[in-house]
């Protein structure tokens, strides 16, 4: 039972050395992991409110690419920078109530898009699609946001 | 070469005992306690005997009392002495350690209370499930021992929890608790820096099997498991391998092991690891998908397992004053307390074998007239062993409640440690001092959680828009660090920049906006 007891120690250390890595390749692949931004990120929170519109546009204009994988990874890119828009927004000087609204605004964006994004994906857009029409006028709200502050000399400009 | 592994493993260990110290003194006041004021007839009572519900009762006092797994150790040989059936006090010691009232609100704040509440469910789970299975497969396991003489009331009875701790300290129960930290050591000399950096990613499916075998020989303090937890939802690691750490890591040791094999033998040890290790497996899996929506988006890599691997690369000009370095910076003041008092007791234990060895002193503590329950002299009567000890326990418990105001300080006082902290980063970023800038980021980092957790300590809330302001932060201050480490001077500088506005954001947000 002793020799079981070793054998089921030994084991475990050489899983484990074989699943973390012992070596010196192990440990360049761990350092290199970054924590660089996607490369579909926006700069800040004005550039992500006029990415959506963009993005949105562009489905309405074409329907997306052609390639459905293409199109699957728009889908994605466009629900990730809604999901991106709170935390784009903390890095900026909104106060509580306007990043509250952000916030919900992001999360009804996202829930729409998760009802939108199979037509897209499936090239079945209509131009006309009401759920487009309701993001977009989530849109306008966070455009509207952006023009407000930066109109106003009182309020703090974004960064 | 094996000066890096040399003082990296004795790092490792450090900071272990460190972190330790203060719930493996609660451990052995509780075992105290059990011994000299409850005594083992109550103990029974209060742990359900032999009776199925002794699982359950087992499980909510693990929940309640501040102990770490290495600090259970002392407790679960007093059950065993108490005789208590195995299934019990195995119960005990996976759940004693797996939650206490400084992590669970720390769990609460910073992770998802749905997941953290999951997880508490599911550990009922498996000790009721493992326990019963296992007291079916080995009954009789029991082996009460005679009780020990009653020590009369007055300045003996405190004498003897002294003695016992002493005595207990560098005793049995202490090689369990080294064999518990051996763990760690090993796990420090296999494992490269930030050898699992990636390994637990949400898409990865043998992320729950691969940390269950990291987190077998590991040791976590609750604390330090419930923040590996709240890093894991932050960086949307895999769930089951979340639920593998609490289970292993913080559960359990290599000392808990040791402890099982030498009370019941290596066949129905086994048994239990390998009972323990299909449930808590099969739940990782089982929960991965349904608590998956709680989590972040997910990141490329975490740094919540760095604690378990080597702490320096090769090549390291001095491990020794960098070890020296971090561990001075690392310990908390409770914990620095805490040693002492351990030590304290490890020298009044060495003491106490060389000049008393045949326990003369316990003989005269207990031949000496018995402690009278029941006499009473007006307001003056004698407290009986039993309600003072059920005070002590009750203490400790109110004691780690009370704790975590201080352990949570309200937004000022973690503004002013902040200003120091973030002042001593920015500097040693600025001037490419990678060990020192980790450090201090590292710690400006834990006081934007414990600014989180205080202010939901205090007001019972903490808005989305406050976490975020505190997540942004952190986001940067990683970057900062991965900046550091390769040595890009504009990015160190834009970023330190950032990390200043988002400074003042948060400042702004917790002071003016709460």
């Amino acid at each position: 039972m002793k020799n079981v007891c070793v054998l089921l120690s030994l084991s475990v250390l050489a899983a484990l050395s074989t699943l973390a890595g012992c070596s010196g390749d192990s440990l360049g692949a761990a350092e290199g992991g970054s924590h660089d931004a996607p490369a579909h990120r926006p700069r800040g929170f004005p550039e992500a409110v006029q990415a959506i519109r963009d993005r949105l546009a562009e489905f309405q204009e074409t329907g997306g690419a052609a390639n459905r994988q293409f199109r699957v990874r728009q889908s994605q890119e466009l629900k990730d920078i809604m999901q991106w828009l709170p935390e784009l927004a903390a890095e900026t000087d909104l106060r509580k109530a306007d990043w509250d609204n952000i916030n919900a605004a992001s999360k009804r964006m996202v829930v729409i898009w998760d009802e939108t994004s199979p037509r897209v994906v499936n090239g079945e857009l209509r131009r006309d699609d009401a759920s487009l029409a309701v993001i977009e006028r989530e849109v306008d709200g966070l455009q509207g946001v952006v023009k407000r502050i930066s109109s106003d000399p009182k309020l703090p400009s974004m960064e | 070469m094996i000066n890096t592994f040399f003082w990296g493993s004795l790092l490792r260990l450090g900071e272990s005992l460190f972190q330790a110290a203060p719930t493996i003194l609660v451990g052995f006041l509780v075992a105290a306690v059990i011994r000299r004021f409850l005594g083992y007839e109550l103990t029974n009572r209060v742990f359900g005997g032999s009776s199925r519900r002794g699982l359950l009762q087992a499980w909510i006092i693990g929940m309640l009392l501040p102990v770490c797994s290495l600090g259970a150790i002392p407790v679960i040989r007093e059950l065993r002495r108490a005789g208590l059936p195995g299934g019990t006090i195995l119960a005990f010691a996976l759940a004693g350690p797996l939650f206490n009232p400084l992590s669970l609100l720390y769990g609460l704040t910073l992770s998802q209370p749905q997941a953290i509440l999951g997880f508490a469910l599911c550990s009922l789970i498996v000790v009721t499930f493992v326990g019963a299975a296992w007291d079916r497969m080995f009954p009789g396991t029991a082996s009460p021992e005679p009780a020990p003489g009653a020590v009369p009331y007055g300045y003996k009875r405190l004498l003897s929890l002294f003695i016992y701790v002493s005595r207990e300290i560098v005793g049995v129960s202490a090689r369990d608790v080294l064999a518990g930290l051996s763990g760690i050591v090993l796990l420090a000399l296999i494992l490269p820096p930030g050898g699992l950096q990636n390994a637990m990613g949400q898409d990865n499916p043998l992320a729950p099997l691969l940390m269950t075998l990291v987190a077998m020989p590991a040791y976590a303090t609750p604390m330090l498991a419930m923040s590996q937890l709240g890093m894991m939802f932050q960086h949307g690691n895999s769930i089951g391998a979340a639920f593998a750490l609490l289970s292993f890591g913080a559960g359990m040791n290599l000392g808990t092991v040791t402890w099982m094999r030498r009370n019941y033998g290596t066949r129905p040890s086994l048994v239990w690891m390998g009972l323990l290790a299909m449930v808590v497996v099969l739940l990782a899996y089982g929960i991965e998908r349904p608590l998956r929506a709680y989590e972040s988006a997910a990141a490329d890599h975490t740094h919540a397992f760095d604690i378990y691997c080597r702490p320096f690369e090769f090549g390291i000009s001095d491990p020794m004053g960098a070890a020296w370095s971090r561990l001075r910076q690392n310990r908390g003041v409770h914990e620095l307390y805490a040693m002492f008092a351990l030590v304290g007791f490890v020298v009044s234990g060495v003491l106490l074998r060389a000049i008393d060895p045949k326990n003369r002193i316990e003989a005269w503590l207990e031949t000496a007239a018995p402690a009278t329950d029941s006499l009473r002299r007006g307001i003056d009567f004698v407290v009986p062993n039993a309600v003072v000890g059920g005070a002590i326990v009750l203490g400790i418990v109110g004691a780690s409640v009370v704790g975590c105001f201080a352990y949570y300080p309200p937004p000022g006082e973690v503004f002013e440690e902040m200003r120091i902290a973030r002042a001593e980063a920015m500097a040693a970023a600025l001037a490419g001092d990678r060990q020192h800038a980790e450090q201090w980021i590292d710690i400006l980092d834990d006081w934007t959680r414990k600014l989180q957790v205080g202010v939901y300590l205090r007001h019972g809330h903490l808005s989305e828009y406050h976490r975020m302001k505190a997540h942004v932060l952190r986001e940067k201050l990683e970057q900062l660090e991965h900046e550091v480490a390769e040595g890009d001077e504009a990015a160190i500088k834009k970023l330190i920049y950032e990390i200043g506005q988002c400074y003042q954001r948060m400042h702004f947000a917790y002071f003016e906006d709460l």
